[in-house]
């Protein structure tokens, strides 16, 4: 945590791509934010409903359950995490709408746009 | 540069403006070749010719060059937030150095002392030496630095420039960083290089995008395998633009050891998507000429391995090579990639979550033949009989060929 930032809340980044989710993590603890990683959709799973974060970073490509599924299935128990879906697939408008998420970011995405959204929730959950 | 090199510049100016000679020995060689090109194509050295399109033919330009100004504009804002505190600007321009876009601080794009604007033309016929007409006669990177500049009202800026290229190696624009203070160019030198190998892996990007979106019509039986693979190699993109953009912050709080860390993982991301997009467009049919060359079987073999990394591990299959000696075959690039996915698609389906494909490289001398044998091994809960294996077998060449 960066001492000179108050915690922002908790954030769960959920990527199989360890270097990504790595480096997506020190950028997230640099800016204030507890940081929980998932490495496959199962785990994003389970550490969502375990430790309750306040923003869900999700990519959708990731072994055992894909990011659309996670989501899927915490609405299915009735938990409505705020989600950014992190992605390549080029429908995914049509299948975010579908889901009901509201912020996806198709990859190559910029990070001060990222950044943008992350803190826009960061000054609601405050 | 030197200091003194820097004088020697100033001087060699001082010198070519009174006798209209330039001084060889004064400066150095890729900047002599500038000055002598800016004489003869008749580039005043006191001024600059405000040389510029109409307002309509720039909105033309600004047309029909939108595919590239919108694929270098986020690594534009990269560079630019790398230079944030001093004063600079970064520019794009099309092959002929007309500018096309510039990003920078306020004072520079809208100031008093503005860099010149789009529609303006920075040939060095117009602009002498500059960051954008230079590296493009040149045909690669250079740095301008103060006196250096052909033109007295541009020494107050360090310029450096680099050609932009599209996937057939033509050049297509440059793309270049101007600042006050020599050593801020100097930090930003290895992140414009990386920012234009960006920009060209970005146009290559958007025509995959489009490939993509074809794929259903053109390969409906492959769309889905093909589509899974597209996101894989887009995820090397996107990792190579996040490391650049966390370079540029980084350079920016100037934290210069883990940005350099950060900017060659950056390139060799770009790198590694560049070669499998290529791959991917061969596997696609989108590839142009069909090619019969050399390959090496067991390189052949780890590179679609490679690039189905990550479906293997959604699929949870394991790929086991086998590869006794190093057999070269002499193939047709595209059939020989696309017959090897396809057969490692239905092993896929064959082996289920938790079985194993084995793959094994070898040579039948007699024949001069080339033989790969793809061997399903289903999971244990996999309820059929002994699948049969997949087998491709391709005329040996004997010469040992460099693969590419």
């Amino acid at each position: 945590m960066n001492i000179n930032n108050p915690v922002k809340g908790k954030i769960l980044i959920a990527d199989d791509d360890d270097d990504n989710r790595i480096l997506l993590s020190i950028l997230m603890q640099s800016e204030g934010w507890e940081v929980i990683e998932a490495q496959d959709g199962q785990e994003a799973l389970e550490k969502a409903i375990e430790q309750q974060p306040n923003i869900i970073l999700l990519d959708n490509r990731m072994p055992k359950l894909t990011g659309t599924k996670v989501y899927e299935k915490l609405c299915e128990q009735g938990m409505k995490f705020p989600v950014v879906l992190l992605t390549a697939y080029a429908d995914i408008e049509e299948l975010a709408d579908s889901l009901g998420i509201c912020y996806y970011l198709n990859k190559p995405y910029d990070l001060s746009h990222l950044m943008d959204i992350i803190n826009k929730f960061a000054d609601q959950s405050v | 540069m030197t200091p003194f090199q820097s004088r020697e510049a100033l001087e060699a100016g001082r010198k070519y403006l009174a006798k209209g000679a330039i001084p060889a020995d004064s400066l150095r060689d890729v900047i002599y070749r500038a000055w002598e090109r800016s004489h003869i194509q008749g580039a005043n050295p006191l001024t600059l010719q405000a040389e510029k399109l109409s307002k309509l033919d720039t909105q033309r330009l600004l047309e029909q060059q939108n595919s590239l100004i919108c694929a270098a504009r986020p690594y534009m804002k990269i560079l630019s937030q790398a230079a944030k505190s001093d004063r600079h600007a970064v520019m794009l321009s099309e092959k002929n150095a007309i500018v096309l876009d510039v990003v920078g601080d306020e004072q520079s794009v809208n100031g008093p002392e503005r860099v010149p604007d789009p529609g303006s033309l920075l040939s060095e016929a117009v602009a002498g030496s500059n960051g954008l007409g230079t590296p493009l006669a040149e045909n690669s990177y250079v740095e301008i630095v103060g006196a250096e500049h052909f033109i007295a009202g541009f020494h107050p800026f360090t310029c450096q420039g680099i050609p932009l290229r599209n996937d057939k190696h033509q050049v297509i624009g440059a793309l270049s960083i101007s600042v006050r203070q020599r050593e801020v160019g100097q930090r930003l030198k290895d992140i414009l290089i990386c920012a234009s190998h960006g920009v060209e892996a970005e146009m290559l990007f958007r025509r995959l995008e489009a490939d993509v979106r074809s794929v259903v019509t053109t390969n409906p039986e492959d769309a889905q395998p093909l589509d899974n693979l597209y996101q894989d190699i887009v995820q090397a993109h996107s990792a190579a633009r996040l490391r650049l953009e966390m370079t540029s912050r980084l350079v920016a709080g100037s934290k210069f050891d883990y940005a350099k860390q950060l900017l060659q993982q950056a390139e060799e991301l770009i790198h590694l998507f560049r070669h499998r997009a290529i791959l991917w467009r061969n596997l696609a049919s989108f590839a142009e000429t069909e090619q019969v060359k050399p390959i090496c079987l067991s390189d052949g073999v780890q590179e679609l391995v490679d690039l189905l990394a990550t479906e293997t591990k959604i699929r949870e299959v394991e790929i086991l090579i086998q590869a006794e000696e190093e057999v070269w075959v002499e193939a047709d690039y595209q059939i020989f990639f696309k017959n090897l996915f396809h057969y490692f698609l239905r092993a896929f389906e064959l082996v289920g979550s938790g079985g194993s494909v084995l793959v094994k490289i070898s040579e039948l001398q007699n024949l001069a033949l080339g033989e790969i044998t793809i061997i399903p091994i289903p999971a244990l809960n996999m309820v059929q009989s002994k699948p049969n294996p997949f087998m491709l077998r391709i005329p040996t060449v004997r010469k040992s060929y460099e693969y590419q």
